[in-house]
C-alpha cells in the first residue's frame, strides 16, 4: 500500500516536472515578441510604445524592480514584464506607469507603478479593457494612433495629481481572411483608488519585503524629482541675478508711476521689460513663460488684484508636464513712509495650489466678469481701510495685514479659497508664506527656511 | 430622471417665490459687503449723501474738469453673489483741455445699466472723516479703475482724491488702438468748487 503511494507520488512528481519543463521552454519561444532571446523582465529598457512615455520613470522603476525581484517567483506567479511597452499615459513627473505582463504571447495582467514622494508602490491592475488595449498596442497591426490629454484627479491630495490620457488605436488587417479591423480607446487617469485597497504586486515572494500593497511602506525610489515646495521654487528665482535685476527695475518704477511688466521663462530667462502706459501694461502671450511680474502704481492697491490672479491661472495652465504649481504672477508696489529709506516696498507672488481639473474649471468655465471682480475688490479695500485693524491710522493705505486679508477675501469671493499660495518677498530676500488664520481676522507669515 | 428634474424646478420656483415675497430688509448705508443680506436695502437714513449733490468744477494740468453729482435712490446692485439695493451718488463728468475742447464726456454718454466702465458710484461714507467713497470703473478697457474719495470742505467746496489701480490688459480684449488715457485728475486734495 505504502509502496504504491510512493510510486504514485513519484510518477506525479515526474509528470509535474515534465509539464514544468515544457512550460518553461514555451516561455523561451513565445514570451518575446521582439525576438530577443534574453529574458524580457530584465531586458534593458528601450521604449517601443507608439506614444511618448516617461522613460526616465520607467527605467528607474525597472531598476528598483530588478533589485528586489525574484525572477522565478515573478515568472511563476505573474509572467514576464515587457518594459518596452510600458506606458505612463501622459504623466511625465515620475509618478505613474503601467507595465504589461506577458504570458503565452498575450498580455494577461498589468503592473501599476505609483510613486509618492521617495516611495514606489507596485500594484496589480487587471482591468480587462486596459489589458485588451495593451494587447492591441503590442500585437495588433496598428495603422493609426492618437492621444488626447486632459487634467483630472480622482483624489483631492495634491501629491496624487494626474493627467488623464485618452489613447486611441486603429488596428488594421493584412488581407488576412476573417480579420476585422477595430479601434480601441482607453482612458487612464493615473492611479485611481476604487473600492477597497489595491492589490499589491509582489516581485520578491519574500513576506519580509513590502509588496507595495495596502498598508505596506513601498520601495525606496532613487532620486525622486524635487517636490513642489513653494519655498524651494522661489529660492532659485531669488538667487538668479537676472530675476533680481528685473524686480529691482519694477520696484524703481513703482515709485514713479507708469506701469512696466516682465515675463520669465522656466530657466529664469526674463523677457525684455514691457513698458506699458500710465495705468496699464500688456504682458502679451503667456505661452512659453513660467510667470510674470508687474508693478502697481503709487496710487494703486499694493496687492495682486483679480485680473492678476486670472493671469496667474493662464501661466499655470501653460506649464509643461502638468506642473501647474510652477506658473506664477507677482507684483511690486511702494509707498512713502517714515521708515529707513522713506519708501516701503510690497512684493507679493502667487501660484496655483489646486488640481489640474480645478485650474481648468477656474480658467475656462467660470467666465469671470473682471469688471465686477475689480469693483468688489475695490469696495472691499475701501471698507477695510475704514477699520483700524487694517490701517495704521485712519486715512492711511491698507497695511500688510490689511492687504493680505484683502487678497484672501478676494480669493474667497472668486471661489478659490485655499487654491492659491501667497508669498511675500521682503527687501532682504526673505520669503514668507502667507496664510489666513482660521478666524479670518488676521494672517500669519511663515518665513521659508 | 425627468420627474426629478421637474421636482427640482418646482422647488426652485417655490424658493424664488418665497424669497421674493419676503418683506425687504433695510440695512445701514455702510454695511460691509460680506454682511449685506440678499435683497436688502442699504438706505441713506441720515441723508449723508445729499451734502455732495451738485455741479462742481476744478482746473488741473491745463484741463477743466466738470463733475455732476446726483443722488440715486435704491439703485439695484449685484456684487459677489448678492442682489441688493443701495442709495448712491453718481458722478458724471466732462473733461476739457485748455482750448475748451472736450477730451472726455460721460455726461452725454449712453451707458448700459450694468456697465461699470465710465461710471462712478458711491459705495459708502465715512462720516467721522467727512468722506464719501466712490468706485470708478475706469475709462476704456477699465483702465484707471479705482477709488475716489470726496471730502466735504464747506457748502461750496469738496476735495478730490482719486487712486487708480494698475491693469493687466491684453490686445485681444483691449486693441492697441484704444484710447487708454485716463482723463480724470490723478491727484489728491484737488479742490472742486460748486457752480
Amino acid at each position: 500500500m505504502r509502496k504504491k503511494i510512493i510510486l504514485r507520488l513519484l510518477l506525479l512528481t515526474v509528470f509535474m516536472a515534465l509539464l514544468w519543463s515544457c512550460r518553461s521552454e514555451d516561455f523561451f519561444q513565445e514570451e518575446n515578441p521582439s525576438g530577443s532571446s534574453t529574458k524580457l523582465s530584465s531586458a534593458k529598457y528601450a521604449s517601443k510604445s507608439l506614444w511618448k512615455e516617461d522613460v526616465v520613470y520607467i527605467e528607474k522603476v525597472q531598476q528598483v524592480f530588478l533589485k528586489i525581484a525574484n525572477m522565478e517567483h515573478v515568472r511563476a506567479n505573474y509572467g514576464e514584464l515587457n518594459w518596452d511597452y510600458a506606458m505612463s499615459f501622459g504623466n511625465f513627473n515620475e509618478t505613474y506607469a503601467l507595465v504589461p505582463i506577458i504570458k503565452d504571447n498575450k498580455v494577461v495582467l498589468l503592473m501599476e507603478a505609483v510613486r509618492i514622494g521617495h516611495k514606489l508602490f507596485l500594484y496589480e491592475k487587471d482591468s480587462q479593457e486596459t489589458i485588451a488595449f495593451f494587447n492591441a498596442a503590442i500585437y495588433g497591426k496598428v495603422i493609426r494612433y492618437d492621444e488626447s490629454l486632459s487634467g483630472k484627479n480622482g483624489i483631492s491630495s495634491k501629491a496624487l495629481n494626474y493627467v488623464c490620457s485618452t489613447r486611441t488605436l486603429s488596428v488594421g488587417c493584412d488581407g488576412e481572411p476573417g480579420c476585422v479591423p477595430y479601434v480601441k480607446t482607453e482612458t487612464v487617469c493615473g492611479f485611481q483608488q476604487g473600492g477597497g485597497p489595491p492589490k499589491g504586486f509582489d516581485p520578491s515572494g519574500d513576506p519580509n519585503l513590502g509588496s507595495g500593497g495596502g498598508a505596506d511602506d513601498g520601495y525606496e525610489y532613487p532620486d525622486p524629482p524635487e517636490e513642489e515646495d513653494p519655498c524651494e521654487r522661489i529660492k532659485n528665482k531669488l538667487t538668479d541675478p537676472q530675476f533680481k535685476a528685473k524686480i529691482n527695475e519694477l520696484k524703481a518704477q513703482s515709485t514713479q508711476g507708469g506701469e512696466k511688466g516682465v515675463k520669465f521663462k522656466e530657466d529664469g530667462t526674463p523677457s525684455e521689460t514691457i513698458t506699458g502706459g500710465d495705468h496699464e501694461v500688456d504682458l502679451g502671450d503667456t505661452a512659453g513663460f513660467q510667470g510674470g511680474y508687474h508693478n502697481h502704481t503709487p496710487t494703486g492697491i499694493k496687492m495682486l488684484s483679480p485680473p492678476d490672479i486670472v493671469k496667474m491661472l493662464s501661466f499655470a495652465m501653460g506649464q509643461p508636464n502638468g506642473n501647474i504649481g510652477n506658473g506664477f504672477m507677482g507684483m511690486v508696489g511702494s509707498e512713502p513712509c517714515s521708515c529707513p529709506g522713506n519708501i516701503r516696498y510690497y512684493n507679493y507672488m502667487i501660484n496655483f495650489n489646486g488640481t489640474a481639473q480645478e485650474l481648468s474649471d477656474f480658467l475656462y468655465s467660470m467666465n469671470w466678469d473682471l469688471n465686477k471682480l475689480k469693483k468688489e475688490y475695490q469696495i472691499l479695500e475701501g471698507q477695510m481701510a475704514l477699520d483700524l485693524s487694517n490701517v495704521d491710522y485712519l486715512g492711511a493705505n491698507l497695511n500688510t495685514q490689511g492687504l493680505e486679508k484683502l487678497f484672501f477675501e478676494t480669493l474667497k469671493g472668486m471661489g478659490m479659497e485655499g487654491k492659491v499660495n501667497l508669498q511675500k518677498i521682503e527687501d532682504n530676500g526673505i520669503v514668507k508664506n502667507i496664510t489666513l488664520n482660521s478666524s479670518g481676522t488676521s494672517t500669519t507669515a511663515t518665513p521659508c527656511p | 430622471m425627468k420627474t426629478i428634474f421637474f421636482r427640482v424646478i418646482i422647488i426652485l420656483e417655490l424658493i424664488i417665490n418665497i424669497t421674493a415675497c419676503k418683506a425687504q430688509q433695510t440695512q445701514p448705508l455702510n454695511t460691509n459687503l460680506k454682511d449685506i443680506i440678499s435683497n436688502s436695502y442699504l438706505k441713506d437714513v441720515n441723508n449723508e449723501l445729499d451734502n455732495y449733490e451738485g455741479n462742481f468744477t476744478a482746473n488741473f494740468d491745463d484741463k477743466t474738469i466738470n463733475i455732476f453729482i446726483t443722488k440715486e435712490l435704491k439703485k439695484p446692485i449685484t456684487l459677489q453673489t448678492k442682489n441688493y439695493y443701495q442709495d448712491v451718488l453718481s458722478i458724471k463728468y466732462i473733461v476739457k483741455n485748455g482750448n475748451d475742447q472736450v477730451l472726455q464726456d460721460t455726461k452725454n454718454m449712453s451707458i448700459p445699466t450694468n456697465q461699470t466702465i465710465h461710471t462712478i458710484y458711491s459705495f459708502g461714507t465715512s462720516p467721522n472723516q467727512n468722506l464719501v467713497l466712490l468706485y470708478y470703473g475706469g475709462t476704456n478697457c477699465g483702465i484707471g479703475w479705482g477709488k475716489i474719495l470726496l471730502k466735504k470742505l464747506n457748502t461750496n467746496q469738496i476735495s478730490w482724491d482719486y487712486r487708480p489701480n494698475s491693469s493687466l490688459i491684453d490686445a485681444a480684449s483691449c486693441p492697441p488702438s484704444t484710447d487708454k488715457t485716463v482723463y480724470l485728475p490723478v491727484i489728491k486734495d484737488l479742490i472742486f468748487t460748486k457752480q
